[in-house]
Parts: structure tokens; sequence; C-alpha cells
């Protein structure tokens, strides 16, 4: 629908699209391990050329299929260990045992861990999500990254893994899974803060929602897996919507960083709504369809005992706030530059597709029963029991808490209407005053470049993370570059370029040949 | 209780409840300049100051955003208020608690802040941005102990309801979560201090730095539904900590004189240390208040 508004960059836009929606159509059908991989190859291909259509692509495209290749491999490793057990079939998987089951969870969710871009094996993620076109990036983001939690799904639900035996204990697989979707969550999140490119902020941030829905679903209870697949859809609901946002601010001021932009709430309403309910919903403040996911979430967590999990992800889910508010006033409030007073609203086609997801936003966020029974349901097929119960038509219920979204919506509804209207008839009406107008010492305010506080939005914050963040990974990625170059320094040695020392070397193997293999 | 007179009831608590608010900022006024050798302005001060900018003879403003924020933030602090149930037992006092649990009030809390600051930062003041920018880094960081303190208290009674927990402080004065849990309290008793941002964390209207901070274009009666907003906050998130860690309570005399001591706690830190720099603040809760709080978690899971 948005494309009516945005130009596609090539006439095969719409053809690699059909292409990539049939892909995943058919990754979803697929009943042996042959078609899923198949399928898993056409999306990973026609994603790749559809990222790469970009305009300034061509490293993000690169990125792009070096990890999705690598993780290619993986799936394939791992599901060859599965047909060499003699499984060809997804169904089939859950008769896997031993060590072989152990080798192809390893290596499959190895492969799906590297698509979801989980902490580590993160930065193909941020450059594909920026600089593909602003068309294909809600698509990526909303449905793409859910194909490989969907894997996971597939694969974590039938192959029953001995635990690992290590010093401290027996390591349960899951809470491996569970780890790595925890601190992409929390890294990606924070890492979010500090961009200055609003596509880019909202792809870490993508990664980093991703993140929450594999820690979900490594908690393998009924709640949890309601919890991820609630969270996943509805993600795939805002995210579109920001992104959409975001593309139709592109479209009208050519501008992709926050220090350029600013007060455009005059110029954009519509839009300015957009990202609004769109933040809100992320955020997971109530009563927005946000908070439901939030909810499920920890009291997942708690049912489980994962009590530091649950607490930490609290913490990444307030960082979370502060992207947040700086996506929203870095674009739309503070001070409105000049060459933007005539900017005009995002194209209709573009509003006409954030209305089709807010729509949904709005009726979850007052029901939000409605995506979770057809999800019980599902879930009930695959544990035989669902995770949340309904103790009346609107109250929701776990073993931990309750919560009543329509009961909110009603309180914060009420609240607003008898505050609106003290506001309104309180005191005298108030003069509208002009952009300029505050209050600013006796001093003439400086121009709007100059007072819209947008770039390095949280420096202090920054200063008291510098301890994790890059100076530290810098230094780390460094020493293992030096380890590599003094390994690669000790290989050359062997390649002295003197013939002699190559034919030494030659008649060394066939010593050791002879020694070890052909003296029995 | 019919529904129509509970939210007689409500209405009555939510005056109440500013009220309480408005007073507690005038006995401050009054403790700290006592504390500075000064008379100080009467307690009921904050009533003086709240009817003036209802009666200011001008109002201005910047825009729909700006207009509404006030709207959001005295509606997140009156819905805050009625989420947390100030006598368990007591019908009328119990408010609007069965709309969810304690995590629905955590979450809740933002509700007014975001509005606040969308409404702040639409004026274009330069004092505004960077006042959240502070505020919402401080806040990320003391939520880390707050966290780990209600996740112990959740895991104890294996509950999130509010209700449970104060239930399971009954008995004995032992048996309040500050003596049942000391490190968790200690933790959540040091993010309170954050919360509250008073002095050493009172980055966020830092006087002499961004004069007010956010609010700093709001006048008449938007600053007047600002100022009630942020009187039943604080009330709300008092009688929320009595309900956690000091046992609830059975009358109204003993809620007064629990949320007092509570709330004077961050006054008293606050007269006596001067202000952080941001990542100072930030790098003091992500220290020894996440400490308690890891242990605080840890001593659950030991019992």
């Amino acid at each position: 629908m948005a494309g009516l508004g945005l130009t596609a960059e090539r006439g095969s836009f719409w053809g690699l699209f059909l292409m990539l929606v049939g892909s995943v159509v058919a990754i979803l059908q697929a009943g042996s391990l042959l078609a899923f991989f198949a399928g898993w190859e056409l999306m990973t291909w026609s994603s790749y050329l559809l990222v790469s259509q970009g305009r300034r692509a061509d490293r993000a495209g690169y990125l792009y299929m070096l990890f999705s290749g690598a993780a290619g491999f993986l799936v394939l490793g791992g599901m060859m260990a599965a047909e060499n057990a003699g499984v060809t079939t997804l169904a089939g998987l859950a008769q896997l045992s031993g060590s072989t089951a152990l080798v192809a969870w390893g290596l499959l969710a190895a492969g799906f861990a590297i698509k979801v871009a989980s902490m580590g094996a993160h930065i193909w993620a941020p450059e594909a999500y920026s600089d593909a076109p602003d068309l294909f990036t809600p698509f990526l983001s909303g449905v793409i990254s859910k194909v490989p939690v969907f894997g996971l799904a597939a694969v974590v639900a039938r192959i029953s893994v001995p635990a690992l035996a290590t010093g401290v204990g027996p390591l349960q697989p899951a809470h491996v899974l569970g780890l790595i979707g925890g601190l992409t969550a929390f890294g990606m999140t924070l890492l979010a803060v500090f961009q200055e490119d609003m596509k880019r902020l909202l792809a870490y941030s993508s990664v980093g929602q991703v993140g929450y829905v594999v820690l979900a679903m490594a908690v393998m209870t009924p709640l949890g897996w309601t919890a991820g697949l609630y969270y996943a859809v509805n993600h795939m609901l805002f995210k579109g919507l920001l992104f959409l946002a975001v593309a139709g601010v592109i479209a009208r001021t050519g501008a992709r960083t926050f220090a350029d932009l600013g007060g455009l709430i005059r110029r954009m309403p519509a839009s300015f709504v957009a990202v609004l309910i769109g933040i809100i919903a992320l955020a997971g403040v109530p009563p927005l369809s946000g908070f439901a996911g939030k909810w499920l979430l920890y009291e997942a967590l708690m049912e489980k005992g994962w009590l530091f999990q649950a607490a930490f992800m609290m913490f990444a889910s307030v960082i979370a706030f502060l992207y947040c508010f700086r996506l929203i006033h870095s674009i739309f409030l503070g001070q409105l530059k000049n060459e933007n007073r005539e900017v005009r609203e995002a194209p209709w086609p573009v509003l006409a597709a954030e209305l089709a997801l807010i729509v949904p936003i709005m009726v979850l966020s007052v029901r939000p029963q409605l995506l979770i029974e057809p999800i019980q349901r599902l879930v009930a097929a695959v544990f035989g029991a669902p995770g949340v119960s309904f103790a009346d038509a609107t109250t929701m219920t776990t073993s931990f808490g309750y919560f009543n979204a329509a009961a909110m919506m009603a309180m914060v509804a009420v609240l607003f209407v008898v505050l609106l209207a003290v506001l309104l008839t309180l005191g005298p009406k108030p003069k509208k005053v002009k952009q300029l107008d505050i209050v600013y010492a006796g001093e003439v305010p400086p121009p709007p470049e100059e007072l819209h506080y947008a770039w390095a939005f949280f420096r202090p914050y920054e200063k008291a993370f510098a301890p994790i963040l890059k100076e530290r990974a810098t230094a780390f990625w460094r020493g293992a570059a030096d380890v590599t170059e003094a390994l690669a320094d000790a290989g050359r040695r062997f390649y002295t370029g003197n013939a002699q020392t190559y034919v030494l070397y030659s008649v060394l193997f066939i010593l050791v040949l002879v020694a070890f293999g052909l003296g029995r | 209780m019919p529904f129509v007179v509970k939210l007689g009831w409500s209405l009555v608590g939510v005056v109440a409840a500013i009220a309480y608010g408005l007073t507690i900022g005038g006995l401050i006024r009054k403790v700290m300049a006592r504390i500075q050798g000064r008379i100080g302005p009467p307690v009921w001060q904050p009533f003086i100051d709240l009817g003036k900018v209802i009666f200011q003879r001008t109002a201005t403003q910047h825009g729909v955003m700006f207009y509404l924020a006030p709207i959001f933030r005295a509606g997140g602090g009156m819905g805050l208020y009625l989420l947390v149930p100030v006598i368990i037992g007591v019908p009328a006092l119990e408010n609007f608690s069965f709309n969810g649990d304690l995590l629905l009030v955590m979450y809740f809390i933002f509700f007014g802040s975001l509005g606040m600051a969308l409404g702040a930062a639409e004026a274009g003041h330069p004092h505004a941005p960077i006042g959240i920018s502070r505020g919402l880094s401080q806040m990320t960081a003391y939520e880390l102990p707050f966290a780990l303190a209600m996740v112990a208290l959740a895991a104890q009674v294996h509950s999130f309801s509010i209700r449970e927990i104060v239930i399971a402080q009954q008995g004995s004065v032992l048996h309040w979560n500050l003596f049942a849990n000391p490190l968790a309290a200690a933790a959540a008793f040091l993010a309170f201090l954050g919360m509250n941002m008073y002095s050493p964390f009172n980055i966020v209207g830092a006087p002499q730095e961004i004069p007010v901070g956010p609010p700093t274009e709001y006048n008449s009666k938007f600053l007047s539904l600002m100022m009630s907003g942020r009187a039943i906050l604080a009330v709300a998130k008092i009688v929320l900590f009595m309900d956690l860690f000091l046992g609830g309570a059975h009358s109204l005399l003993e809620v007064f004189a629990k949320t007092l001591v509570i709330y004077f706690w961050s006054v008293f830190v606050g007269a006596v240390f001067p202000r952080f720099r941001t990542e100072q603040s930030i790098r003091f809760f992500l220290g020894w208040p996440t400490v308690a709080g890891l242990a605080g978690v840890l001593l659950v899971l030991v019992r």
C-alpha cells in the first residue's frame, strides 16, 4: 500500500518482493528438511537482492550476504547431521537423541541465531536495515526477522537435547539460548540509544526487540511461548508503523540524521501521531498494546524462576525509553529548521498504510485476548496447556499476577476527558505564541539550528557506560586481531621461499604418513 | 460496594491525595528552612502558589502537545494513585488496584513523565530536552536496583499482586519486607532517592544550571495541573513503598506516619549532599544499590 507513495528504486523491486513473500510461505508450509532449506535459501537470495537495491547499500548487501551465507551453512550442517541419523522431516527431528541431537540442535540454533542478529553476530543487521530501500525496511524488520524465530521455535521444541555436563552443574541448552536473547535485547537497545541516524536507531531497536522474543521462546513454558508470539506480532505492527513514518519523513525532507530535523509536528502532525503511538507501544507504557507483551514476558520469566533475567529485561526495556524519546523529540518536537518550513505531510498512501497498522494496535490495546486466544490454541497444541487464563471477559491471570487491559484503557480515557474539561474551562484562554517566543533570560534566542538539542543527545549516558562500550569492544577486537596476526606470522615462517625446505617438508610428511598410516 | 459509590470515594481520595502532596511540599520547605537557619514560608505556601498560577491573568501555549501534556502528567499521577491500594480491607481505599498488578504500576509511572517530556519538548526551549535527557538517563539507572528489589519481593510471595505482598507482611513488624529482605529494601530505598530527585540527584531541575528543567515554558493553568500531578505522583509512590516494605497500613493515621517517614528519608539525604553530575549519578545507581538488589534476589533464591 505504501508503495503508491514511495517510489521503488528499480523495476525489479516488486517481482523480488513477491518471490520473498512466496519463500516465507514456503518456509512456513515446509514439512521436510529439504523443503525448509530450499525456502530458506530462496528467502536469503531474494531479500539480499532487495537489500542491495538501496542507494548506498553495497557494503550492507555484502555484509548481509556474508552473514546469511554463514547462517545458511550452519543450518545446512545441522540438517545434514539429522539426515545422517535418518531423519528427513521437520516433525522427525523429535526422534533425534544423544550427541546427534546436540550437534543438530547446536548447528541449527547457531544458524538461526546469526539470522536474528543476536549479540556478537549483529553487525549485519543495522547496516542492512538502514541502507535497504525505505519501502523494504518495514517488511524486513517486521516479517523477515521473525522467520528465524519460527525456525528456532520449530527446532527447539522438537529436539530434546541432553543437558551439557559442566563443572558447575548441568547446563540446559535453552539457558544458553535465553542468555543470547537477553544479551541481544540489552546490548542492541543500549547501542540504539547512541545512533544519530533515525533508520539505524530503529534497526538496532528491531534487533533488540527480537532478542526479547528469543528469550521468551527459550523459557520453554506455555506462558513463555505466549509471550514470545504475542511480542512478535505486536513488534511487527509497531515497528512497521515506525519505519513507515520515518520513511515518510525521509521522503519529504531528504534528511536521515536527527540533527537535520526538528519541529516537524507543525508540518507533519499525522506522522507525529503515528510515531507517538508507535513509541508508546514499543516502550510498553500502558494503556497501549506493548504493555501486555512486557507483562507476559515478565510473568513468564518469574514463573520459570529466571529472576535475574526478569530484572535485567526490565532494565533493558527502560533503556528503550531513551531512544523512543529521542526519536520523537529530534524529528517532531523542538525547533523547526528554516529549510523545513515548507515541508508537506507524508504522502497519503503512506499515511493510509500507517492507519492500517494503528487500527490493530488500538484494538489489541483494549482487547489483547483477540490475539492471545489464537496463540493459546497454538501453544496448547505444543505443550498441552495454555499459558494464560481469563478470570472474566477482560481480566487475564497467570500464576503470578493479573491485568485488565480494557479497564485500564477506560480509566485512562475517563481521566483524560475529565482533565481536558478542567483545562478547557479553567482560567483565561491561552494565547498561542510563535516558535521563538521562549523565556530566554532577556536575550534574543539564536536561530533554530543552534537551539535544537539533537546531536549526541545522551552524551552523559555514553560517558557512564563508556567502560562497556566502544573503547572496550575495540580493545578486545584489536587484541583478537593481534593474536590472529601473530598466528599467521608464525605460519608464514614455514614458507621460506626456498625450494629446498619445501622438499624437506614433503619428505617429512611422507615419513609421518609411513610412521602412522602405512606402518600398520 | 456499588461502582458509583466507589467512583465517588476515588474522587475524594484523589483530591485528598493532592492536598496531602501539597502539604508535604510545604513541610519540606519549612524543614529545609529550619535546617538552614531560616524561618521559611508557612506550610500552606504550595496552596497559595497553586491558586496564584490558576488565576494568572494571561496564559500562553506552544501547540497541541504542549496543551495536552499537563493532562498526561496529572492523569498519570492520578491513575497511578488509583492503581495502588492505600488500606487493604477498606474497599473505599483499595482504589482500582484490581486493574493490574505491580508490573502495571511500575510501567504506569512512566506515563505521566512521558507526557510531560513531550509537551515540554514541543515548546522548543533548550532547557527542556537537556533536562529530559538527564532525567531519562538517571531513570534507567535507578530502575535496575528497583527492578531487582521488585523481583525479589514478588518471588518471595510468588505473586506480583500488591495485595498479596501486603498480606504476607502481616503479623509482626519483623515480617515487614524492610526486615524480611533488608537487602532488597536497601536497593529500593536507594532507588527511591533517584525517583524523588532531591539532591544529590536533582539533575533534572538543576537550580543554577538549567533552572527548572523541562517545565521552563509552562505557565498559568497548565502549570497548575503539572503541580497537582507532581503532588499526587509523590503520594502514590510513597503509598506504594509503604505497601511494599512497611507492611501496608490499617488506619489513615498509620498511612500518614509511615509515608512521611518514607518521604523525609529522601529530603534529609538531600539536605546534606551536593549535586551529582549525570554520569556520576548513573554510576552510583549501577554500583552499590545494584549490588544490594542482586544480593536481595540471591537471598530469596537461597531461602
